[in-house]
């Protein structure tokens, strides 16, 4: 039996690992906006805030593990390192040691969210394109997962 | 009030589509909702839509000044618009702060629109240009432009 790497061009398997690297870039600025969140959110809504954000951290750290496996699993190698990952992410960072509405981490956190499921989706749409279908299951989920957060998050807004 | 003025016309380059098109989805999921927006907040949404498609040939002062005004308005129930556009200013405009005497150099500032309002933004821009003065600059003397960021 083939696996992924056989049956998917070599040219698309460098591409596909590269949205998945930058995708452990972006999620890693997400997970650091959460925490960020969970230390520093104040006000009447802390108690559900802080758990909230720390459950989408938590959720976030393992599906990280998974995304940076799945390049390995195509056999290239994950990025990683603080520096690395701080210089590829593309996610605006709050403002940190400092007071700030608790409004506003939740707005931030929408736009991080945004970011992530549009890389999510523009790699599962190229991993769809090149049949790489184990790859385009696993953004499918992620996409899922960052697209209900979203739904939270937005909710909470309104 | 303290005078601003413009320092340079803003830069026709900015994108600004996607701005125009979080207010108009902002629009349609209320009219899909059956969520009706208020006559006023649909003007108000309305007048920040024009703001966005129009700012490249407006006094960037006048865009602050605009922002601050609408902010007060949609905040309530636009918070997330309100952030996004927040956020894009602050990447687009600066203020400049000097002494038209150049007894101390010039400072540029991010815009803060943390602030309740324009006139606080320019009193604590004023505070920081004065502190970071090496010599005594009447307050009044300090001249600031909100320029658009090349």
């Amino acid at each position: 039996m083939s696996n992924t790497t056989e049956i998917v061009s070599h040219s698309a398997v460098n591409e596909i690992a590269e949205g998945l690297n930058q995708l452990v870039a972006e999620s890693y600025g997400l997970l650091a906006q959460l925490h960020l969140a969970h230390w520093n959110v104040e006000g009447p809504e802390f108690f559900p805030l802080h758990t909230a954000f720390q459950a989408q951290y938590e959720e976030l750290f393992v599906a990280i593990d998974d995304i940076a496996e799945r390049v390995r699993a195509l056999g290239c190698y994950s990025s990683g390192g603080l520096k690395k990952l701080a210089e590829m992410s593309t996610i605006e960072e709050g403002p940190s040691g400092q007071a700030c509405p608790a409004k506003d981490f939740v707005a931030s956190l929408v736009v991080a969210h945004e970011k992530v499921v549009e890389l999510a989706y523009n790699t599962r749409k190229l991993a769809a394109d090149s049949g790489d279908a184990e790859t385009e299951d696993l953004l499918i989920g992620r996409i899922a997962t960052h697209q209900k957060a979203l739904w939270m998050l937005k909710s909470h807004l309104k | 009030m303290f005078p601003v003025y413009t320092a340079q016309p803003a830069d026709k380059s900015f994108t600004n589509y996607r701005f125009r098109d979080w207010v108009d989805r902002e629009l349609v999921q209320h009219s899909r909702c059956g969520k009706l927006v208020s006559d006023e907040d649909l003007d108000n949404l309305l007048e920040l839509r024009d703001l966005i498609c129009q700012h490249t040939e407006m006094d960037p002062a006048n865009v602050i000044r605009t922002w601050f005004r609408l902010r007060k308005r949609l905040q309530r129930n636009f918070y997330l618009l309100c952030y996004r556009l927040r956020n894009w200013i602050a990447v687009h405009y600066e203020l400049n702060l000097s002494d038209p005497l150049e007894r101390t150099g010039p400072l540029t500032t991010p815009l803060d629109l943390s602030h309740k309002n324009f006139h606080s933004l320019l009193t604590a821009a004023r505070q920081s240009y004065f502190e970071h003065s090496e010599v005594l600059v009447p307050w009044n003397d300090i001249r600031i432009s909100v320029v658009a960021k090349s």
